[in-house]
């Protein structure tokens, strides 16, 4: 499981943290993937390499994305010429930066919200650790409102 | 009349689709009519959002026309415009329309012949699919849509 340095470093702060149990650093990460807007900064920030930015979109992201957002709007245009619903993932050019799934492995995640702070959609909500881990200084920075 | 039921709308950048489309002009060279002429700075301005656009608003194909490879006046647009015509291709194979109705042709401003070509083909391929059918416009758009044929209208999201 490939862990940075910082993440190790992270890792070996918490009494009682494991790998598999993501109890970690603490903050629970919730996905809101219809505001997601595919940058993959949560990506290029992750320190354990939880996120990860992909080379497939999944078309049924842009049909959900809320009315009044940019994936909204193209979602609208599609929704309008479609013949039947998206077969699945499309592999995207490399030059098409932002239109991709950002794929996340609940495993590796450390639960230090790097993403959620980092996130310029507020897609991604650190919700604080539960009762187990002492407040962190991180965590309420951490806190993202959706 | 049967010329008049397609149309195409075409993404031209400034220094050199839209100029050799000028160049055209001046020889007084036609046309299919069936094109619309849309000027952009640079075809790295084109996103899927205007493409896609285009298609539900009535165009029946799309076409950006830029630079040639290597020859863009800001560098790179052409091969931004480029990746970003073949994810709209990607995206409407997907949901099952011909990929064929958005393409990218590339001619330097001293190519009027290639422009003149190039709106030809386009123009061949739209006519040799069938009308696009479309849904009505969900209320949230907020567009009328019954502008009739040939009068694409591209309206942009709220940023």
């Amino acid at each position: 499981m490939p862990l940075t340095n910082r993440g190790r470093e992270i890792l070996s702060r918490v009494p009682g943290g494991s790998l598999q149990r993501t109890t970690g650093v603490g903050c629970e990460i919730v996905r809101h993937e219809e505001l997601c807007v595919g940058c993959g900064k949560c990506a290029t920030n992750c320190p354990s390499g939880a996120s990860t930015r992909s080379d497939l979109f999944d078309v049924h992201q842009l049909l959900d994305a809320p009315a009044g957002s940019r994936r909204g709007a193209l979602g609208d245009a599609l929704r309008r010429v479609m013949k039947h619903e998206p077969d699945g993932p499309i592999e995207v050019p490399p030059r098409v930066t932002v239109l991709r799934t950002i794929s996340y492995d609940d495993e590796q995640c450390l639960g230090c919200g790097t993403c959620a702070r980092t996130c310029p959609a507020e897609a991604i909500e650190a919700r604080p650790p539960k009762a187990t881990a002492e407040p962190s200084a991180a965590a309420p920075r951490a806190e993202v409102g959706v | 009349m049967a010329t008049q039921d397609r149309s195409v709308v075409a993404f031209c950048c400034r220094e050199c689709a839209y100029a050799a489309a000028d160049a055209t002009a001046n020889a007084r060279t036609s046309l299919p009519p069936t094109v619309r002429l849309i000027l952009m700075p640079c075809t790295g301005r084109v996103s899927p959002h205007h493409l896609l656009s285009a298609l539900a608003e009535g165009a029946d194909g799309v076409m950006v026309a830029g630079c040639l490879e290597g020859q863009c006046h800001y560098r790179e647009g052409n091969f931004n415009a480029i990746d970003r015509v073949k994810f709209v291709q990607r995206l409407l194979q997907s949901v099952g329309v011909e990929p064929d109705r958005a393409r990218m042709f590339t001619m330097s401003a001293g190519e009027p012949p290639k422009f003149v070509a190039a709106v030809k083909e386009m123009d061949r391929i739209v006519r040799s699919l069938p009308p696009l059918e479309r849904t009505a416009a969900s209320a949230a758009a907020g567009v009328t849509a019954a502008a009739g044929p040939g009068a694409p209208m591209i309206v942009m999201g709220a940023a």
